[in-house]
């Protein structure tokens, strides 16, 4: 495999859902950091936006959210990003086939995968390390919840990669299936904190929430801080 | 007895799900080789026959999703399948592996009774799909993350699709990191659901990532969970079982074997009503 021709997105770099269905939900009109469009794992590769980047005016490509070795293959020539789902990381043909692929690689740590189990995920694709972020998306606490273990944040520093922050994970809709989940975790003032934690670990990287803006105070945290590039 | 969608609850020309009959899905974890299989499937098969349960022969060919890199994975699909096959035909039982891939559970089907969702891939739509697909009975395993409403969600996807017969196995919840507990409260709405409900009692006994680079468990502790698990109510009990568990090749800390098996299946007989 050649090496690589493209570099990390730019610091401060946030994703958004760029499927059909959520895109026009997904970008927070205040946003001021550069923006990548991530697709949905759950919907697939065909449901993406074709519309994304002209509208924003951007030319990169979106991050493929892939779950399959064959895909990973077939899609190795039009997508310069993977992003591996926490549900796959173990899984060894999808980790083998992303780092046989030479692009970047965005793995996110299973939210059912302790802290200190990543390095061996990471191990799995070692000789693609130099293309790796890894995504926090938190740990499972009780059903259709996750909360942000700093302590994860700690281990995933330690590796040496750049961290992403997904934000949707942490605060989506996902569990909202789950008869017993209480309303207040759905506070929008805990962006705040999410986010003040993220620059404390100097995340670099946030995934955007799929279904509604981020609170307007986080955002502006996140401009606020001085590495973010602006676009 | 009908469930959800009016599945009778067939799995085999042999085999239907009924409530009269507790049915046993068992083998060893990862196929080792031919002879480790029929050991396993023909003890099993006598003993479930002895003691009036039905019986299901489970093995995997690819453990794709071991917690390390370095650790054997199975014979390969080919050759999995291939003996997964000959157990089947040889002794007429049905047979269940996991796939891992929309390929793989069409290619699966074409050989097994039963393909199974792996907990971690629950909610992957394209593999319920291509599961729903094969025609054949599936199984999907409640994401150690997940609620029990999303695998009920899981199973009317795949009904959706055309395809009613899905069994629904609880195996455990995240209970803090590399550990997982049992919440029965999950079979009642998995039963409730009208979806065939399964136990695995030997999955649910492990503690992920527990053992440094491996899964470790409490063998101790699964006579107790499955038996609870049956006096609950479930249609099917899983469990792996092994000649010689201690030199298994995965999960060695958790499957059973065989004098340990007969014990619990001696001793759900009184609690399954």
């Amino acid at each position: 495999m050649s090496a690589p021709t493209f570099s990390h997105p730019p610091h401060g770099t946030c994703f958004v859902n760029a499927s059909r269905t959520q895109l026009n939900k997904s970008i927070p009109s205040t946003l001021r950091a550069p923006l990548l469009g991530l697709s949905d794992w759950r919907v697939g590769p065909d449901q993406l936006a074709p519309p994304f980047m002209e509208r924003r005016g951007w030319i990169q490509p979106v991050c493929l959210a892939v779950t399959t070795p064959e895909e990973i293959k077939e899609k190795s020539s039009s997508f310069e990003r993977f992003y591996i789902p926490g549900e796959f990381c173990r899984q060894g043909d999808v980790l083998s086939a992303a780092a046989d692929s030479g692009r970047l690689i965005l793995l996110e740590r299973g939210a059912f995968l302790a802290p200190n189990d990543i390095v061996r995920a990471v191990e799995k694709i070692s000789t693609a390390k130099a293309n790796l972020i890894l995504v926090e998306a938190g740990s499972s606490f009780g059903y259709s919840d996750r909360v942000l273990d700093p302590r994860s944040l700690e281990k995933l520093k330690r590796l040496n990669c750049p961290i992403a922050l997904n934000l949707n994970a942490l605060t989506g809709t996902e569990g909202h299936s789950y008869a017993h989940r209480p309303a207040w975790i759905e506070d929008p003032q805990f962006d705040v904190a999410l986010v003040r934690t993220a620059l404390a670990f100097e995340v670099q990287y946030l995934i955007l929430p799929d279904t509604r803006d981020l609170n307007p105070e986080a955002l502006e945290l996140w401009h606020s801080s001085r590495k973010v590039v602006a676009p | 007895m009908t469930f959800k969608h009016g599945w009778n609850g067939s799995v085999h020309p042999a085999l239907a799900l009924t409530p009269r009959a507790l049915t046993i899905i068992s083998g060893p974890c990862m196929f080792e080789s031919r002879e480790t299989g029929f050991e396993v499937a023909e003890k099993m098969k006598s003993l479930c026959s002895e003691l009036g349960y039905n019986y299901v022969f489970k093995s995997s060919y690819d453990k794709a999703n071991r917690t390390s890199g370095n650790t054997a994975r199975g014979p390969g699909m080919e050759k999995g399948l291939s003996w997964l096959s000959e157990v089947r035909n040889s002794l007429n039982i049905p047979v269940l592996t996991d796939v891992h891939t929309p390929e793989q559970a069409l290619e699966a089907g074409e050989v097994v009774d039963i393909v199974q969702v792996p907990a971690f891939l629950c909610d992957q739509k394209a593999l319920l799909k291509a599961c729903a697909k094969s025609g054949k009975t599936i199984q999907i395993k409640k994401g150690q993350h997940a609620s029990p409403e999303q695998l009920i969600a899981c199973a009317d996807f795949i009904a959706s699709e055309g395809n009613p017969k899905v069994l629904l196995c609880e195996r455990g919840s995240a209970y803090g990191y590399n550990n997982l507990v049992v919440d029965y409260r999950n079979l009642v709405l998995m039963r409730r659901s009208g979806y065939a409900t399964v136990f695995d009692g030997t999955h649910a006994a492990q503690l992920p990532g527990a053992g440094s680079g491996q899964s470790s468990g409490l063998r101790d502790m699964i006579p107790s969970l499955c038996a609870a698990a049956v006096a609950v109510g479930i249609d099917a009990l899983f469990m792996e079982v092994h000649p010689n568990p201690e030199k298994a090749l995965s999960d060695a800390s958790t499957q059973l074997d065989f004098a340990t098996a007969e014990k619990i299946l001696r001793r759900i007989r009184q609690l399954h009503t």
